[in-house]
């Protein structure tokens, strides 16, 4: 085990460097081995970053990278350790679209440890109520937002008795559509289906 | 089981798997856009000489889906369907119009009627048809190569002589469907699109305007419409092309020939007889030719207004004419005049009324019917005061004729019929709905 950790220096550095913060060494030394988990009112609130890729439309082998902004809030209620259910409320800036995702959530933590590993998942539809709407003349602009997935894994490192940091990669998919009418007749539909690797960072209490 | 706490290095160990998440994720997600362009535009087609010629049929009554002129002869109704042919209805009782059969000519956007005699446009070609069965129109007589060219629903069409084929366009919804990369704008289509895109407007949509119920000095000929470009008088049959007016002497009505042509200049779009005269409407003016001599219209007046449409229609010493601003017809604003006949060499404009978007009209004695966002109503008994009386909003109205107390009345939803005895208050008798193919 030991030799396989030792042949990926990279990821040894990345997670040494985020394990060894002194803030986070110093709370984990108060806490007991395991925590114990009381009932009710959870809230998890975390920002990041949105990553993905899109192909050049008229040569696909050039791909283009795109990050963007994304912050939401998870508020809930703690059944077990494993299932803690409530709403979450986001923003996400994509180029074109201002998304503010409204998901039915689930979190949970799947060990007692004080650094446990963590889910979490949403699922909902995201609302295009902050995209800018474009001034077309003789035309009207529609925008929709659409179905909006967000699983993700992560790492529960908890800070406290009720509070912790979550590291978290997942996966979030966004639908958005914009649909211009022009009067005469002619119509402009541009479909947006947003497949992003999302890497955030979170406060639980 | 570890039974010592672990290393943070150790613990973090176990989440080797987010690294893979993350590897695999960095690669895999890719953002996925597609934009559809859906628009209007002019494909060319062909047809030939030979298939014009041999597309006549008398068929069983038929939908309509996209009506276009409409003529009246005695109980008959003809209600062209652009450029496919016409259909017949029994009309004896306007309460149930009976649909009774379709005659299919290519390129017919024009009829008039007299007798038994049906005169129809077939692109190039001028046909008289007898219609005495109306279950089974036989064809009396072709005119070839009466007409070089024409404008329908706004689209242009010409004669190719050498190839022997009519050249037409049509309007065709185009849908393309390509990849973006999700951060494309409007603003790269819409360019290039404007001419295209008012067309849509074309002169089907704008209407035809009604006709008269007033007496018509030839016995047993038909009504049409003021947007009509076909009208009988004493024994000829004037056509208008978009230049010229061409006479065919039906004397003979079994027999059309060819007479004379009357430059017109361009623009032409309605002929209107009233009494003596023939109104013309083109889009520049209404011309106003004496037509005591039948076989040689003499050119009058012209009464010039802006580059609009104009439909008009006649009673007695005023023409009233709907200028609709927009799309074929210019600019300028929507309105309704009334101009004074009295003197035909120099008609006045008395009146303007505001419109919101006129298309057809029609007279009969006080009572003005004008397709006006729906269709209005009006006491016309003083032309200098006009007075609205109803207001139909609810249907769509481009062509109006109203005719002993009926008024027909086409739009794009269908073909209605009104008792207008009481003109304060219409009765809907009837309905024909209108299918359109993509509804």
């Amino acid at each position: 085990m030991r030799r396989a950790f030792q042949s990926f220096p990279m990821k040894k550095i990345l997670f040494f460097a985020l394990l060894s913060s002194p803030l986070l060494s110093l709370a984990q030394d108060r806490l007991p081995r395991q925590l114990t988990v009381k009932k009710g009112f959870y809230n998890h609130t975390e920002l990041g970053t949105l990553l993905g890729r899109v192909a050049y439309p008229f040569d696909r082998s050039v791909v283009y990278s795109r990050s963007s902004f994304t912050a939401n809030t998870f508020n809930g209620y703690r059944f077990s350790r494993g299932l803690i259910v409530g709403a979450t409320v986001g923003v996400d800036w994509y180029a074109r679209n201002a998304i503010i995702p409204v998901s039915v959530g689930l979190r949970g933590d799947m060990s007692r440890g004080r650094v446990s590993p963590h889910y979490a998942l949403d699922v909902g539809y995201g609302l295009a109520r902050l995209t800018r709407r474009p001034e077309i003349v003789g035309a009207d602009v529609n925008l929709s937002g659409g179905l909006h997935v967000n699983p993700a894994l992560g790492v529960r490192i908890a800070t406290g008795n009720d509070t912790a940091l979550i590291l978290s990669i997942g996966y979030k998919y966004q639908y958005a559509d914009v649909l211009t009418q022009f009067n005469a007749g002619n119509t402009i539909r541009n479909v947006y289906n947003y497949n992003r690797l999302a890497l955030k960072v979170g406060m639980s209490f | 089981m570890q039974i010592f706490p672990s290393t943070p290095m150790q613990t973090l160990y176990r989440f080797r798997f987010l690294a893979a998440l993350l590897a695999f994720g960095l690669v895999g997600c890719r953002d996925n856009c597609q934009q559809t362009v859906t628009y209007r535009t002019q494909r060319q087609f062909f047809i030939s000489s030979a298939d014009l010629r041999s597309g006549i049929k008398t068929l069983d009554a038929q939908v309509m889906e996209k009506p276009g002129k409409l003529y009246v002869r005695g109980t008959y109704l003809f209600i062209n369907e652009l450029k496919k042919g016409i259909h017949l209805i029994d009309n004896a009782n306007p309460s149930a119009p009976r649909e009774v059969s379709f005659l299919a000519i290519p390129g017919n956007t024009d009829m008039a009627v007299r007798g038994n005699v049906l005169y129809a446009d077939s692109y190039i070609d001028l046909l008289a048809f007898d219609i005495s069965d109306p279950l089974n129109a036989r064809l009396l007589k072709r005119v070839e190569n009466a007409f070089p060219s024409g404008s329908v629903d706004g689209l242009h069409w010409q004669f190719d002589q050498f190839r022997q084929q009519v050249v037409d366009t049509r309007w065709e919804t185009v849908t393309e469907v390509r990849d973006t990369d999700c951060e494309n704008s409007n603003g790269g289509w819409s360019g290039g699109w404007g001419g295209r895109t008012t067309l849509q407007n074309s002169v089907a949509d704008r209407g035809f305007a009604a006709g008269p119920s007033s007496a018509n000095p030839n016995a047993g000929t038909g009504t049409g419409g003021s947007m009509a470009r076909f009208a009988l008088y004493d024994k000829y049959l004037y056509a208008v092309t978009n230049s010229n007016m061409e006479l065919f002497d039906v004397g003979q009505p079994g027999n059309p020939t060819k007479s004379a042509t009357v430059n017109l200049g361009w623009g032409i779009e309605t002929i209107f007889p009233y009494g003596k005269n023939l109104f013309i409407g083109s889009t520049t003016g209404m011309h106003i030719y004496d037509n005591s001599n039948p076989a040689q219209p003499i050119r009058l007046s012209t009464f010039q207004h802006a580059m609009r449409c104009d439909p008009v229609v006649v009673d007695g010493d005023y023409a009233y004419v709907t200028l609709q601003a927009g799309n074929l017809c210019g600019g300028g604003t929507s309105q309704l005049d009334v101009v004074d006949l009295k003197n035909l060499r120099a008609p006045k404009l008395l009146k303007s009324y505001p419109m919101e978007k006129p298309y057809g009209l029609g007279i009969d004695g006080k009572t003005l019917f004008v397709c006006d966002n729906g269709l209005k109503t009006f006491n016309a008994a003083e032309p200098l005061s006009l007075s609205q009386l109803q207001h139909f909003k609810n249907i769509n109205a481009y062509d109006v004729i109203p005719l002993n107390g009926t008024l027909l009345l086409i739009g794009k939803d269908g073909f209605y019929q009104y008792d207008y005895s009481d003109p304060k208050a219409l009765k809907l008798l009837s309905v024909i709905p209108v299918k359109r193919p993509d509804a």
